[in-house]
């Protein structure tokens, strides 16, 4: 009894001082960061049915990372304005597109995380049909003016805007953010008859400095899966 | 709850404020004027001068445009009209009786003789734009030119051919 106790005994003592040589350490998940476009649609566009119901408007944007922080940028708008009222008809239609590039000041951030805290410029052009008919402009002292009807006519737009804003993921490659921008118009073209009430992606047609707020979804397509050469300390 | 009610009510205030102040911006749209500064030249000095009794109103209109007598220099607004390229105006200046009359109420009178009058016209572009979805359709004016009858009027000079900014002053008549 004594002896079968001495190797129990001594077998627990084995296996106490030797049991964490055969204990399994979870091994270290390898970090990867994945890279691929970056689908965004604007739902900020989608309110204005509420506060400009004469308005439609759809705006799109892709951008991709094409080095750490760096996320060129085109963007993608359609919009159509409607306006039938008893003292005149205007109608407009086009779109418009922006290049750009955002730039990713947050810094620290591990390789698979992927928000931002960003600051990004743009070139934006438009291009728009408008015509107007059965004007009439109310005057009490010299008498109304009653304007012939304007055809339809193509106008251009170039600006330039700086944005600022932030995204950050929802769920596995879905994200969201905002952004503000500041825009200033650089051309138009002049037309001889009217001034556009809008430039599509720009704003009124008669200011030369506009603000505007984006708010989208973005889903990034994970396309690319990269392995850094060494990774950064959190 | 409370967070909601206020939420509420401060959405109608600003819905209610943004519709009393629509016919108000509108009208500051819809109505555009050339605003014009009355100077004498004495000495090779421009200065500002003043009429007693005057009177501006469009030709082939009897209604008097409101002489603007809250500004610092004696000035007038003139109203363009939406529908042509130019308008005219007849300035009427009242000249006094050399001898007064004597009123019992009021003393010494002096009563107004004849009126001197005088014509300018005023030429300008004009270009349409949509004000606003509520507002409707206005004009951008630019003054290309004018001309003027000299009775009382020595000259006038169109100053700044834009119109738009209520604290510009676009015409220079001198008397």
């Amino acid at each position: 009894m004594k002896r079968i106790l001495k190797y129990v005994f001594s077998t627990l003592f084995i296996l106490y001082i030797f049991f964490p040589v055969f204990t399994q350490e979870e091994p270290v998940k390898e970090k990867f960061r994945i890279t691929g476009p970056r689908i965004g649609f604007d739902l900020s566009r989608l309110t204005l049915y509420y506060f400009q119901p004469e308005r439609t408007a759809y705006e799109i944007s892709l951008d991709y990372e094409i080095k750490r922080n760096y996320y060129p940028t085109v963007e993608f708008g359609l919009q159509d304005i409607k306006l039938e009222e008893p003292d005149y008809n205007y109608f407009s239609d086009g779109y418009y597109f922006r290049l750009g590039m955002d730039y990713n000041f947050q810094k620290n951030l591990a390789i698979d995380q992927y928000e931002m805290v960003f600051f990004g410029f743009r070139y934006g052009f438009s291009k728009q049909d408008h015509s107007a008919e059965s004007i009439i402009i109310a005057d009490d002292y010299w008498g109304d003016f009653y304007a012939e009807s304007i055809p339809k006519s193509t106008f251009y737009g170039h600006w330039i805007e700086l944005s600022a804003g932030i995204r950050a993921e929802l769920f596995k490659n879905l994200f969201v953010g905002w952004s503000f921008r500041g825009r200033l118009l650089l051309f138009k073209s002049k037309h001889p008859s009217i001034e556009p009430y809008y430039i599509h992606g720009f704003g009124r047609g008669n200011k030369r400095v506009s603000l505007g707020f984006n708010y989208s979804l973005y889903y990034r397509l994970p396309l690319i899966k990269s392995k850094p050469k060494t990774l950064p300390v959190p | 709850m409370k967070r909601l009610i206020i939420s509420i009510l401060s959405f109608a205030l600003i819905y209610f404020f943004h519709s009393c102040d629509q016919e108000k911006i509108c009208q500051d749209e819809l109505e555009s004027y050339a605003n014009a500064g009355f100077y004498t030249d004495k000495d090779g000095t421009l200065k500002d001068t003043t009429f007693e009794e005057f009177e501006v109103r469009g030709l082939q209109n009897p209604d008097t445009i409101p002489f603007d007598t809250l500004r610092e220099k004696q000035s007038v607004r003139l109203r363009l009209s939406q529908g042509s390229d130019s308008c005219a105006y007849v300035f009427s200046f009242a000249v006094y009786d050399s001898i007064p009359t004597l009123d019992i109420m009021n003393g010494l009178i002096w009563g107004i003789s004849y009126y001197i009058l005088d014509t300018l016209k005023l030429n300008y572009t004009r270009q349409i734009y949509l004000v606003s979805p509520d507002c409707g359709f206005s004009h951008h004016f630019e003054l290309i030119d004018l001309s003027y009858t000299n009775n009382m009027i020595q000259s006038a000079e169109i100053a700044i051919s834009e119109i738009g900014n209520f604290n510009e002053e676009n015409i220079k008549i001198r008397f």
